[in-house]
């Protein structure tokens, strides 16, 4: 009896559970838009919802995390409900080209958004192999060494921070530690100092002010986020043997071995400015404290700057909404500085880059694109057309690009300005050709966090004591060794 | 009867044959063919098809080139050898104590198998926080005035995290084992222990010479389970490190094996998948040779 | 001699006791800590985390109850735990039970072929199943439940196939002399004399179906039908992308901890006795 009536329990579960799922037949949307960046995700609903009240076409919206974002989409494209415009980069498209989903400017139907692919600058296009247009930018985001200049001119006794910005850009690397080391000294004991930019003068002088007196450290570093320095930070040595993601792709494994000096020099790089990290009660000392989400954490970092805890941070155009929301006279003074290299010319293996250049330049990159799913309907594809078209060159939708997502997009020219001083910083610099590419987006098998940042964080963060020469070189051995073997997965 | 039985077989065995078939055999079929082609998830690399892309052994070979896979393989292999000999240790102890308690025995028992029931992520959260800052910082490091170095910061280190890990499964695991000894332990007639009792064996010579020989099945099945328990540990391991600090097992390497390639490499984590089912299949096969082998003997 | 026997025997006794006692202490402790957590703030979890909160603060547990979104999570893992179990128990032990009787080559092989399947791990069958369930449709809960079956299928067959044997075959002939369909037969006269093992059989296979994380993992992943520790996964990584929050953790692991502790209070002694009869089979 009871038998019984656990089958038809059973039976009855089965039903309902199947029967809910045969709901959804009929679509309720227009355009279905896998979107990739999660900071975006309540703005861009608000963009979708404006699209509705004028065009009458009702756009469904999912943002994913970067964690689990491939896999989600790649089960969400094969199910009944696939995204009809999704997000990738430069990386994801291989999968997604040889999958068959990435629709190439030649396919569309919307002329107008055909000639706006078209107009996409060579090196700012979604190609696969060199070939193909697949995508429209979302953005240009960049990273540097980010400054607060309201306490620097307080600090160095400056009207206007342009010649120090000038001079800084061609500062060479011996520069920039006597700066550093001037300025943690007034920030440890309140005494004056002097370094030289370019050649010119810099003095800082003695005693703290008001804005000064909760300096900490020189740099807020976030030790415990292994990506601030082990993509965004390796994107340095690799710059200096790659010049580009495809570069990356195509070169013979061999040439990993050009990596070895710039890896090591770019751990010493670190391990200098680790000595001067800032904390939230006192300067922070590399050990376990170091790597510890509650003390180095991402938040803890930005929030260090914004505090005035710190006067510089490694980070991107991105962080100027975060330290806003702390506080917005910080934000306003934010200025976006290159990060300054040890490497020698010789190191550079990249045709045409000197160390000079790098040092002037700020590595600057699309994120995501828009992409065309190409297996969908006709009519689909070009309700997907008509939207990304729209968010891309309507005022309504240039708006909300500019000014709700804070991006900078991608046809920024010298005219262009926006709230944010870094993306404005970042135009300039694009617009004077002093930029870096990503290349460490195509590093093999995430090479960035699992190995380079990997060591960066479990040995040499950990480590109070100075890192030995062997230390180094074993490191870059085994970062070399490791994305040798890492191409193979290709 | 017979032909009653053999009329409805052929027609009622077909849910079973059915569940079976798509869950369990197609699948397994799909992933040893797959681990021969360059399968990369939602498309094969180099054709429509899966036949169009076999590629042969090469992605077992890779995998045994991986540098990944081999220290996640050597890693999951000290975890095992170090969990087994602590489980075991551990509920026999507690077994051979429970026997020889007059009252609380259910109590005891319940007790003990209690951690079996929960969730090995969720409890790997709170682990955590006891072997970062409870056995760190309050315990064994700290200001406490125990000082126990090898007690601390048990996540950060490889080493370490072998105990830490395996101090948690066996916090898991040893209640459900438990069972197992006491029910063998239950099976040795008292006969045998006042007999030697009598000719003045000592409780070591008693232990030595009936209790271990006679434990040898329970022994056999305890041995057995616990192995392919921690072989295959994933949510732990997941929720404990992570596999930071070198601490990746292979359950969480095949895992993260599809997100760290790029594209996905689906064929190689496959073949990873294969290689496990390899070794997880001459584990359990030679249990069951063994028992069965004992099983005749006894 | 008597006196310093018993005395012995006394102190091994008490040592005895002391030492279970302590085990048992430490068996408890982390249920003890993560319940005395549960009602605290960050700060005081981190500063202080062994003693009882200073206040019986609910807000955690209330904030964690949203995060994992508590109704729909536990109604959702409730859903698919009862119904997979009772598709592993049905379909096993009506298998199990036919497999026995028709003693014929084939229902020999294919018993091979099911306990054979023990061995293979979940990790081997995931990634090709996930992409056959896309394929068919069942990358959702009707999907999940299907899989729970068929991964459940082997292990209980297997428990019942030995027990059924004990079941006298005149008592199944009696109750088709007396006009019994086959479905009778099973369910009013075989069933309920196997009750030791399906009571094993519904114990493990609930367990490892309600914790589990790796296949809801998989098959649901971040959509909105999660399970339990799925939920429970994703608040963690969600919240603790810069650091563990404690604070979110503690409160919520207890709620998904509180439902099998009822249910083990209440049935602890079903569940010893069905898991040390299972423990027999091995």
């Amino acid at each position: 009896m009871k038998a019984r009536k656990v089958a038809m329990l059973l039976v009855l579960g089965l039903a309902v559970i199947g029967l809910s799922g045969c709901g959804q037949k009929k679509k309720d949307y227009d355009v279905y838009f896998f979107n990739g960046k999660s900071e975006i995700a309540e703005s861009l609903e608000d963009a979708c919802k404006t699209y509705e009240e004028e065009t009458g076409k009702k756009v469904k919206v999912f943002t994913v995390g970067t964690v689990e974002g491939n896999e989600t989409l790649r089960s969400e494209i094969k199910s009944k409900d696939y995204p009809t415009v999704f997000a990738t980069n430069s990386i994801g498209i291989e999968e997604w080209k040889s999958a068959g989903y990435a629709l190439d400017a030649s396919g569309l139907q919307n002329a107008d958004l055909k000639e706006l692919y078209e107009n996409i600058p060579e090196s700012m296009r979604l190609e696969f192999e060199g070939e193909g247009n697949y995508g429209v930018p979302y953005n240009i985001e960049g990273y540097g060494l980010i400054g607060n200049k309201e306490l620097l001119m307080d600090i160095l006794s400056l009207d206007t921070i342009d010649q120090f910005k000038a001079d800084y850009q061609e500062a060479g690397y011996e520069e920039f530690q006597a700066m550093t080391e001037a300025l943690d000294l007034y920030i440890q004991s309140g005494t004056g100092g002097a370094f030289t930019l370019n050649g010119n003068t810099y003095t800082v002088r003695d005693g703290k002010s008001d804005l000064t007196k909760d300096l900490t450290g020189v740099f807020a570093i976030a030790g415990a986020e292994k990506w601030t320095y082990g993509n965004h930070y390796g994107n340095f040595p690799i710059s200096a043997v790659y010049g580009t993601v495809y570069d990356v792709r195509e070169a013979d494994p061999e040439k990993a071995e050009e990596l070895r000096t710039p890896i090591i020099k770019s751990l010493n790089e670190l391990e200098f400015a680790t000595q001067f990290a800032a904390g939230a009660d006192g300067p922070v000392e590399r050990g376990p404290q170091f790597i510890n989400s509650t003390v180095t954490g991402y938040d803890q970092a930005i929030q260090m700057l914004a505090e005035r805890k710190a006067l510089f941070i490694k980070n991107g155009n991105w962080i100027y909404s975060s330290v806003a929301n702390i506080s917005e006279e910080t934000a306003k003074n934010l200025f976006m500085l290159p990060v300054k290299v040890s490497l020698e010319d010789e190191d550079i293996t990249v045709d045409g880059l000197a160390a000079d250049q790098m040092n002037r330049s700020v590595p600057e990159f699309v994120s995501q694109y828009y992409v065309i799913n190409a297996k969908a309907t006709d009519e689909e594809r070009r309700e997907a057309e008509d939207f990304v078209y729209w968010l891309n060159t309507s005022e309504v939708g240039m708006d909300y690009i500019i000014n709700k997502f804070a991006f900078v997009p991608f046809n920024a020219d010298e005219n262009t300005e926006l709230d944010n001083p870094l993306s404005n910083d970042l135009i300039e610099y694009k617009v004077n050709g002093n930029i870096l590419a990503n290349p460490f987006d195509a590093a093999p098998a995430s090479w960035g966090l699992e190995c380079y940042g990997k060591y960066i964080m479990e040995d040499l963060f950990t480590n109070a004591e100075k890192w030995s020469e062997k230390e180094k070189e074993e490191i870059a051995d085994q970062c070399i060794a490791y994305w040798k073997s890492g191409m193979e997965e290709w | 009867m017979e032909k009653y039985y053999k009329k409805w077989f052929k027609v009622l065995i077909i849910p079973a044959l059915v569940l079976f078939v798509v869950v369990i055999l197609v699948p397994f079929i799909m992933g040893l063919t797959y681990s021969f082609t360059a399968w990369r998830g939602s498309y094969f690399k180099g054709s429509e098809h899966w036949w169009g892309a076999l590629v042969g052994i090469t992605n077992y070979l890779k995998v045994f080139r991986s540098e990944k896979f081999l220290s996640a393989l050597a890693y999951t292999l000290k975890f095992t050898v170090v969990a087994v000999v602590m489980k075991n240790l551990v509920s026999l102890a507690l077994a051979l104590m429970v026997k020889n308690v007059d009252k609380g025995k259910g109590l005891f028992r319940t007790i003990y198998f209690f951690p079996n029931l929960l969730g090995g992520l969720a409890m790997g959260f709170v682990w955590s926080l006891i072997f970062q800052n409870i056995f760190s910082t309050v315990l064994f490091g700290g200001d406490s005035p125990i000082q126990i170095p090898f007690l601390c910061d048990m996540l950060q280190d490889p080493n370490k995290a072998v105990f830490a890990m395996a101090i948690m499964a066996t916090w898991q695991s040893a209640g459900y084992m438990l069972l197992i000894y006491l029910n063998g332990l239950n099976n040795i007639s008292e006969d045998l222990y006042e007999a030697a009792a009598i000719d003045g064996a000592t409780a070591w010579q008693r232990f030595r010479y009936i209790t271990l020989p006679m434990l040898m099945p329970s022994f056999t099945i305890v041995f057995f389970l616990t192995l392919s328990s921690s072989f295959k540990v994933l949510d732990e391991n997941l929720a404990l490190t992570n596999g930071n600090f070198g601490t990746r097992m292979l359950s969480l390497q095949i895992l993260l094996s599809t997100r760290e390639s790029t594209p996905a490499n689906y064929g190689m984590a496959q073949a990873q998948a294969v290689i496990f089912f390899v070794i997880i299949a001459v584990i359990s096969i030679a249990q069951v040779m063994i028992t069965k082998r004992k099983e005749i003997e006894a | 001699m008597k006196e310093s026997m018993s005395t012995k025997n006394k102190i091994s006794r008490i040592i005895l006791y002391v030492l279970l006692g302590l085990a048992a202490i430490y068996t408890l402790f982390p249920i003890y800590f993560l319940f005395a957590n549960s009602f605290k703030s960050q700060k005081e979890i981190v500063a202080s985390p062994m003693n009882l909160p200073a206040n019986w603060d609910f807000q955690y547990l209330k904030n964690a109850a949203e995060q994992i979104n508590l109704l729909p999570s536990v109604t959702n893992t409730l859903i698919i735990t009862v119904v997979s179990v009772a598709l592993i128990v049905l379909v096993s032990s009506f298998t199990a039970w036919l497999m026995v009787r028709h003693k014929s080559k084939g229902s020999q092989v294919l018993f091979l072929v099911f306990t054979a399947a023990m061995l293979i791990p979940f990790q081997s069958v995931m990634y090709p199943l996930v992409s056959l369930m896309e394929s068919l449709g069942l990358k959702n809960t009707v999907g999940l439940i299907l899989m729970y079956g068929g991964f459940g299928l082997s292990m209980t067959i297997f428990l019942y196939h030995g027990f059924i044997k004990s079941v006298p075959v005149s008592l199944e002939e009696a109750a088709v002399i007396d006009g019994a369909n086959i479905f009778q037969v099973f369910f009013k006269v075989v069933f309920p004399m196997v009750k030791p093992i399906t009571v094993t059989a519904i114990i493990t296979n609930a367990m490892w179906i309600w914790n589990d994380y790796l296949l809801p993992f998989l098959i649901i992943g971040n959509n909105r039908n999660k399970t339990l520790t799925l939920s429970l996964y994703y608040a963690k990584s969600l919240s603790g992308q810069y650091g563990n929050p404690w604070e979110l953790i503690f409160p919520a692991v207890l709620i998904c901890a509180i439902p099998i502790l009822v249910v083990f209070v209440f049935l602890q002694r079903y569940i010893i006795e069905g898991m040390a009869a299972g423990a027999v089979k091995g």
